[in-house]
């Protein structure tokens, strides 16, 4: 049998493609074994090849000796390699059924994540959050917002007050301020403009039963710029029941009255569960935010922003009344909320 | 508020034939909120329940409903005044005297005579039925009617009754004594204002008829009353005494004192007309004449576009001004003169009032959305509230669980901090014990929220980060800092205290600051022991503290499990960490090397001395040193403890040689014994 250079290598070729081939068959010491025979004995191929080297003409001797030799490192690297393998599964017991490795995992309140998505929305429109007192002013909370001395807000029933009498000749008596209205002023008074202002505090009021916490948090949107009209806060509005509800949800504004808007608004947001049609979780199809309006010019002027320049709209709504009201959520009662029960904070 | 009012009777002013679901919904978009409507099968009728507004009290009647509803349906308001009554009777003396005006605008009485009692007719009894009101007698059930259909509240006393003839709208005398038609007793005071014959109170202005001049079966001679009173008044003795009607809601809301007299005129008719009783007086009328002049406003249309950003044509406007009962004159200007009925006097004083009133009647489905075109601020949130919001995904990594608790808190938990913290702010009209005073701190608001959670896992970390309320002096707003608490349960002691400490590590790892260093643990914080916490520095700078919380907090809270808690002023923290400068550090050329090394030291070797030491023999080379193991018990002496730890050396220069780093393990080995008479471990 005459044997060529380019027969040799095609040999060669072919053996490496089988050992390679069979590797993936290969997942216990008799398959290993096998391996050996077949690759790795003295009859196995690739010897024959080594030992039919001397029939070959000098000059192709050297380079199919070489090729020879490589195919043989190669076949014994493998056959080791293979082994390793198999004694490390052997000595490994794994049961795949049991859990992975326990990580504790965090939770922020439902509070932080609804605030959360909240900022991300307005944030994408140009506004900032800011926060400002909590124990605040009557001014800030009432006077400054056309609240009449005998408001029925500013009564005890309905505001915390910290003094009976006022303790500053203009700003008054200290209390809870019960909206983020009051922060309104404050911002107008920082003298950045335009405005474009969230305000997200707590608020707190004297009420405590299934849909009144005794202390909630209020986002107060707050614009103020020149030219600014009411398409302008139902834009915004729009902007918001769509990304915060969902874009198959709709809404409407509503004639209401509140001291420092003018006009004033109730909004409601289309029921997601009855479609407008009216069902036992909403009135009549739709659901109530919250309020807003444009700003009352008394409340600029107080602020120190001429009306005639500039004009604005407001709302504050809040927080967690908005998170329950969003699909699916499925929270009856809103006191859950800060009972601080880990079995629910846990869910979040 | 809210009312009850009949369909149909509304659709006797304002003819429609919408459905009244379709009349709920049409209104409720551009004027009261009708937010029911229920059918009633008895009188082929619905009653609508209406929220009234309460700058809209004028709307709070029949007749304000359907002149709204004809404006905003656009069709005609069929309404006219009731007339005069004449005297036809015989002649019926009463004297009337307002001492008080200032508190009552108006008051207007008239008497009437040869009344009998009885039940109403069937039509009357429908009509305040579907409004929800029971029918009583003829006299009772025609002021119920006219309440409804006026929005004016009366009321009848008996002519009889009346000491002297006289009727004397006053203020109480101190400790004067009142008795309700339900013979209920209250004492008033000179801030009440009454009703009074010349002996006795018979009436609590605008807010309830007396016993004294009640209409019984046997009255024949009656006075009717349609006044106006001051809402302050009216409303300060509605709460003081807890007594609220439906007159007080009314009137608290500001009626105007001209809607008096239609009322009257009204009642006189039905009167007559049921009753057929003799006018027995003329209609005695104390009036304040300058507070039924009408006001005018100046009133420039392209306001209108301008603020409702659409253009309404003038001619709309005035149309929609008109069916709401405004006056517009042209004038030369372009501007118009609008009268303002006065219904509306209150709620209605400047131009932009009228634009609100053209804006929903026009529609404001009819305004587009649009976002405002204006140039976007260039302030953003301020930077300690990004912080405060970076710190919850920290800790909310680390496995904490965030809580919110309310910022009032009690006596008891003002208690455990009460030591270390300054008086905290007392409300003067707290919800409850439980909620009296704002909290100064934090960590008690978590121990309580623990005490409320223990029965249910085996390790808790929680965490809030919250205000917290400074008091600085009794003529100032307290300080609002934001603070972070958060406590770890589950473990040892020693390991509570190290995994507490671990948080404050890794954050100031997180914001590149130097490494945490505890120089003194003398705390004095009633919520620890001294020897168990510490206070937290950075160059000099206090910003919190961190412990483990002691048995006499734990039995007073029955807290079982042991507690690790820290709290720190993020005020100052956020400070701290902007003193952190990230810089790039050129990234080292040669290996470094690793050695690690066991010794017995004394108990109470401290780390840090020991982390001195290392840093002081490695010089340069030194890159860092710390401990992975301590370890006291069988095997070492009680007085002592292992402590095992990895010193990291590097060069900048070159790549060290194992003879130089074994001559500064050497050095090592012998200042840990000279200085500490530590011990190396064989291994």
């Amino acid at each position: 049998m005459s044997i060529s250079k380019k027969n040799i290598f095609k040999q060669i070729q072919e053996i490496k493609t089988q050992a390679e081939q069979q590797t993936d068959q290969i997942k216990n010491q008799s398959d290993l074994e096998r391996f050996k025979f077949e690759f790795l004995t003295r009859k196995s191929r690739v010897n024959q090849i080594m030992r039919s080297l001397k029939d070959l003409k000098s000059q192709d001797r050297k380079a199919a000796g070489q090729a020879a030799n490589q195919l043989k490192n190669f076949l014994q690297k493998k056959y080791k390699q293979l082994g390793k393998q198999i004694s490390f599964d052997k000595n490994l017991h794994i049961d795949i059924t049991a859990p992975g490795c326990y990580y504790q995992m965090g939770h922020l309140h439902l509070t932080t994540q609804a605030i959360r998505e909240i900022m991300k929305i307005f944030e994408k429109i140009g506004f900032y959050r800011v926060r400002y007192p909590e124990v605040e002013w009557d001014w800030y909370a009432f006077g400054a917002l056309n609240f009449p001395e005998e408001h029925p807000a500013r009564d005890e029933w309905e505001t915390f007050f910290i003094d009976e009498q006022s303790v500053h000749p203009k700003l008054g008596k200290r209390i809870l301020t019960p909206h983020t209205s009051s922060g309104q002023v404050r911002e107008m008074q920082s003298g950045r403009l335009p405005i474009r202002m969230m305000n997200i505090s707590k608020c707190p009021r004297r009420q405590l039963d299934v849909s009144h916490l005794l202390i909630h948090h209020q986002f107060e949107g707050l614009v103020v710029d020149k030219g600014i009209n009411l398409k302008h806060l139902k834009g915004v509005i729009n902007y918001f029941v769509k990304q915060y509800f969902g874009q198959a949800r709709d809404f409407r504004i509503r004639p209401y009255d509140f001291l420092f808007t003018e006009p004033s608004f109730e909004v409601d947001v289309s029921c997601a569960a009855c479609n407008k049609r009216g069902c036992k979780l909403c009135k009549q199809g739709w659901l109530e935010i919250g309020g807003c309006g444009m700003v009352h010019p008394k409340v600029l002027k107080n602020g120190g922003i001429d009306p005639s320049q500039y004009t604005g709209f407001a709302f504050g709504w809040g927080v967690e009344r908005n998170k329950i009201m969003q699909e699916g959520i499925n929270i009856k009662d809103i006191r859950l909320l800060y009972q601080n029960d880990l079995n629910f904070l846990e869910q979040f | 508020m809210n009312l009850l009012l009949s369909y149909n009777w509304i659709k006797q002013y304002t003819p429609t034939k919408l459905s009244a679901e379709n009349f709920a919904k049409t209104l409720s978009l551009k004027g009261p909120s009708i937010e029911q409507w229920h059918y009633l099968k008895d009188q082929k009728d619905y009653s609508l329940d209406i929220e009234i507004t309460s700058n809209r009290v004028d709307m709070a009647s029949v007749i304000g409903i359907a002149r709204e509803a004809a404006a905003i349906l656009e069709k005609p308001f069929q309404y006219s005044q009731p007339v005069q009554p004449v005297k036809n009777g015989q002649g019926m003396q009463l004297m009337l005297k307002v001492p008080a005006n200032d508190l009552c605008p108006r008051y207007q009485a008239i008497v009437l005579s040869g009344l009998t009692i009885k039940a109403s007719p069937q039509w009357l009894q429908a009509k305040i039925k579907a409004s929800g009101l029971k029918p009583i007698n003829n006299i009772v059930d025609i002021t119920n009617y006219v309440l409804l259909e006026y929005g004016q509240p009366t009321h009848v006393f008996d002519y009889d009754k009346i000491k002297g003839q006289s009727i004397i709208v006053r203020r109480a005398k101190s400790k004067e004594r009142f008795i309700s038609l339900e013979n209920k007793k209250y004492q008033l005071d000179s801030k009440d204002l009454v009703i009074a014959d010349q002996e006795q109170i018979i009436g609590l202005a605008g807010i309830k008829g007396g016993k004294k001049a009640e209409v019984d079966s046997k009255t024949k001679n009656i006075v009717i009353e349609s006044a106006n009173f001051n809402p302050i008044a009216i409303r300060q003795t509605s709460r003081k005494i807890n007594l609220k009607t439906e007159a007080s809601t009314l009137f608290e809301r500001s009626l105007h004192p001209q809607t008096t007299q239609a009322a009257l005129y009204r009642i006189v008719e039905l009167v007559r007309q049921i009753c057929a009783v003799k006018v027995s007086s003329q209609v005695l009328d104390q009036v304040q004449k300058s507070k039924l002049k009408p006001s005018y406003i100046n009133f420039n249309p392209k306001l209108a576009q301008q603020k409702i950003g659409i253009k309404i044509p003038n001619k709309q406007i005035v149309s929609i001004l008109t069916q709401l009962g405004f006056e517009c004159q042209p004038k030369k200007t372009g501007n118009y003169q609008v009268k303002v009925p006065f219904f509306r006097a209150n709620d209605v004083q400047k131009d932009y009032d009228l634009i609100e009133e053209i804006a929903r009647i026009h529609g404001y489905d009819k305004v587009p959305s649009e976002l405002p075109q204006g140039q976007i601020p260039t302030f953003t949130t301020p930077e300690q509230i990004v912080f405060e919001d970076k710190l919850k995904d920290l800790l909310f990594g680390l496995g904490f669980t965030e809580t919110y608790s309310y910022s009032m808190i009690s006596q008891a938990q003002v208690n455990l901090t009460a030591q270390a913290q300054p008086k905290p702010i007392r409300l003067l009209n707290p919800l409850n014990d439980n909620f009296e005073y704002m909290r100064p701190e934090l960590a008690s608001s978590l121990l309580y929220v623990l005490k409320n959670n223990q029965t249910l896992r085996e390790q808790l970390k929680l965490f809030e980060i919250n205000q917290v309320y400074k008091p600085k002096s009794n003529k100032k707003l307290p300080k609002e800092i934001s603070y972070l608490a958060l406590l770890i349960t589950g473990a040892s002691n020693q390991s509570l205290f190290y995994q507490t400490k671990g948080v404050i590590e890794y954050l100031f790892k997180y914001f590149k600051l130097d490494p945490l260093k505890i120089n003194n643990n003398l705390n004095s914080y009633p919520l620890f022991n001294d020897s168990t916490s510490v206070r937290l520095g950075y160059q000099k700078k206090l910003f919190g503290r961190l412990g483990l919380i002691n048995e006499t907090v734990k039995e007073k809270l029955s807290l079982k499990k042991n507690i690790g808690l820290l709290e720190i002023n993020l005020e100052k923290f956020h400070q701290i960490t902007k003193k952190a400068k990230p810089a790039f550090k050129p990234i080292p050329k040669y290996p470094a090397i690793k050695r690690d090394f066991a010794f017995i030291v004394d108990l109470d070797q401290t780390w840090e001395s020991v982390y001195q030491l290392i840093k002081k023999v490695s010089q340069d080379l030194f890159v860092d040193c710390f401990l992975f193991d301590s370890y006291q018990g069988s095997g070492i002496e009680s007085d002592k403890k292992s402590i095992a730890f990895t010193v990291i050396l590097q060069s900048k220069k070159r790549t060290l040689q194992d003879q130089e780093v074994d001559q500064i393990s050497n050095r090592i080995i012998h200042q840990m014994k000279k200085q500490f008479q530590a011990k190396l471990r064989d291994h």
